[in-house]
């Protein structure tokens, strides 16, 4: 049996055992422990070594894969930002920063049709900065801002899809746990990768607020106005933000100047949040178990995935499947552009069923050597990959941040918040285009920073 | 997707030993999780603010240390998350097949799985045994790396039993029970 087989009935066993229900990470350290024990051993043969030494040979690698992947997994430096980072928005989302966020964008932008929609979209992309997490921005400012778009008697279809829309930003927006990973796996700068997003982010809410304004341009009844905030309102809301807005600035821009590395800028953020929650008396020992509880719950999650990945990527290496994949799409008459084409559909098609972060580990194996192969920046590819991620998390049927939404607002039926949902779904594959065209979107800031 | 169809129940509604084993699992997790986050996340910043910004003096080790916490800290969360339905599963299949079908899927799936994690952990405490003969230790401290081995595997081998405990507990409820964060903080 050639390795390239083993490597396919490996994919075939993954998609198997996940179908099964065990655990996305589980399946991947499973199947890359037995296929690389299979796989060595078919090539100790084609070496010429005796059966005996071969199979010996494989049992040791990939017994010693087993446990030298998981451990370097958990104890790898760059990865510190994943539990700091998760502890700094679990801080953001028990003491209620969100509402600060919400408040602020709403007092600028709540006069206008679609202000509450609008609003929504700011104060996702305000604490995405924060959580990092597209569930956690969808569930918190959902929490925040769909009783209000009900109370001004929005359309369900547009205030539903304003939050799961806006909620994927936080995967975009650094510090982004998709990201991350991404980064990690493809072994780019997390640094790098955060401030690649920055403006993507932006034009991707600009994108958002958009789509709100011409939905309620041309039905103006879908999102009625709301009270114009007076002087006084904006001046309060705008400092009841400051805080927030300056841990994330010092974040951001200390990553982007050099004064902290991620790893640094990561564990400053979840100090500087803890402080600004303590201060506004938003903290209480509760509060602080299930910050802590929380934590450990999302760090096992990432963690977990990533030692799967840490064992599975050898085995994809060793079956070649890669390679022959490059050979193959090389060789189709449809150019970088046209395979860009299909590696999007076929992510968008993954998307519509399989976890984002899942979705990222389980086909980095074999799409990053593509993407090396055909001389894509992989810093751009890493944001191309995050947008079409985010798709996937608003597609029917699994889209998780539509499930979300349907949780805090259980009377709205599905059909009609996937349809609120489309609108924004065409943005970001305006996005798409627009970093496909202009690739500086991306790389301008990476490239400039220190 | 995602998390496993387990349900969240408060402790009280729980089967006894399960009830006495998550309100046990939980304050370890709770004091030793957080103890370590807080150290992690105040050495981080004492060494990068007052002593390396101000002071231009950075902590030696400060990188070996916090790598050691941050193996602890995944460490302790990973069983932690097998209890509280952090492990991201694919349930699109699983909803197509008929329900006795898919529990049987399901208590085999966790079964396979105890029982591979318990390789896992064996392997672990094994590369363990032999760190300290390889020389394993962090960079500037020199610090053995094997105690750090053994707590990853105690660790997946508490993973093991829970993913045993769930197969059990589906195999006679129908379904396993999981943490309910809300409740137990």
């Amino acid at each position: 049996m050639s390795v390239e087989t083993i490597g396919i009935l490996g994919l075939v066993c993954l998609f198997g055992l996940l179908a099964m229900r065990f655990s996305v990470a589980l399946s991947m350290i499973i199947v890359g422990f037995f296929g690389t024990l299979f796989a060595t051993q078919q090539k100790m043969l084609a070496l010429g070594l005796p059966s005996e030494r071969a199979v010996e040979q494989g049992w040791r690698t990939a017994l010693s894969n087993l446990s030298g992947e998981a451990f370097e997994a958990a104890s790898s430096y760059n990865l510190l930002v994943i539990p700091l980072f998760i502890l700094m928005g679990n801080l953001a989302g028990v003491s209620g920063m969100s509402n600060s966020l919400f408040r602020a964008a709403y007092a600028f932008l709540g006069h206008m049709r679609g202000g509450l929609a609008s609003a929504t979209i700011a104060g996702c992309a305000g604490f995405a900065a924060l959580s990092g997490s597209s569930l956690a921005a969808a569930v918190t400012m959902g929490r925040v801002a769909l009783p209000e778009m009900r109370r001004f008697r929005y359309d369900d279809g547009l205030a539903t899809g304003a939050v799961a829309a806006g909620g994927t930003l936080g995967f975009l927006i650094p510090p982004s746990g998709g990201m991350i990973i991404y980064a990690i796996l493809t072994e780019q700068s997390i640094g790098q990768l955060f401030m690649a997003g920055i403006i993507p982010g932006i034009l991707m809410s600009l994108l958002f607020i958009g789509v709100i304004y011409l939905q309620v341009w041309r039905k103006p009844e879908l999102g009625p106005a709301g009270e114009r905030a007076d002087m006084d309102e904006k001046r309060r809301a705008l400092i009841g933000a400051l805080p927030i807005v300056t841990v994330i600035t010092l974040t951001i821009a200390g990553m982007y100047t050099g004064f902290f590395t991620p790893v640094e800028a990561s564990a400053v953020g979840a100090v500087l949040t803890f402080f600004i929650a303590l201060a506004g008396r938003k903290l209480s020992l509760s509060k602080m178990r299930l910050v802590t509880l929380h934590t450990m719950s999302a760090t096992s999650t990432i963690f977990l995935i990533l030692i799967g990945a840490f064992v599975f990527i050898p085995f994809m290496s060793l079956t070649e499947i890669p390679t022959r994949m490059v050979e193959f799409l090389t060789a189709l008459p449809i150019g970088n552009l046209g395979i860009l084409a299909v590696v999007i559909l076929v992510y968008i098609f993954l998307g519509t069923f399989l976890e984002g972060i899942a979705m990222l580990v389980l086909t980095l194996p074999v799409v990053l050597p593509i993407a090396a192969a055909l001389g894509w920046d992989l810093v751009w590819f890493g944001i191309i990959a995050v947008i079409v991620l985010e798709m996937g998390m608003i597609s029917p049927p699994v889209g998780i941040n539509v499930f979300v939404v349907k949780s805090i607002a259980p009377d709205v039926p599905m059909l009609r918040i996937f349809a609120g949902i489309w609108p924004f779904w065409f943005a970001m594959i305006l996005m798409l285009i627009l970093l496909i065209v202009f690739p500086q979107i991306a790389l301008f800031l990476p490239q400039t920073m220190f | 997707m995602t998390r496993p169809e387990t349900t969240p129940r408060p402790a009280a509604d729980r089967a006894a030993g399960m009830g006495f084993f998550d309100r046990w699992f939980t304050r370890i997790a709770l004091v030793t999780g957080g103890a370590v986050l807080t150290m992690l996340t105040l050495l981080c910043v004492i060494n990068v603010l007052i002593m390396r910004k101000l002071l231009a003096a950075p902590i030696v080790g400060a990188e070996d240390i916090l790598i050691l916490f941050l193996v602890t800290f995944v460490a302790i969360s990973i069983p932690f998350g097998a209890r509280s339905g952090a492990h991201i599963e694919i349930e699109i299949v699983s909803e197509m097949l008929p329900k006795r079908l898919a529990l049987g899927l399901q208590i085999v799936a966790r079964i396979c799985g105890g029982v591979f994690l318990a390789l896992m952990a064996w392997q672990l405490a094994q590369a363990g045994n032999h760190a300290a003969r390889f020389g394993e230790v962090t960079q500037q401290l020199e610090i053995s790396y094997q105690p750090f081995y053994y707590l990853l595997a105690v660790c997946f081998a508490l993973f093991a039993a829970i993913q045993l405990a769930d197969a059990w507990q589906m195999k006679r409820h129908g379904q396993a029970t999981v943490l309910a964060l809300e409740s137990e903080a």
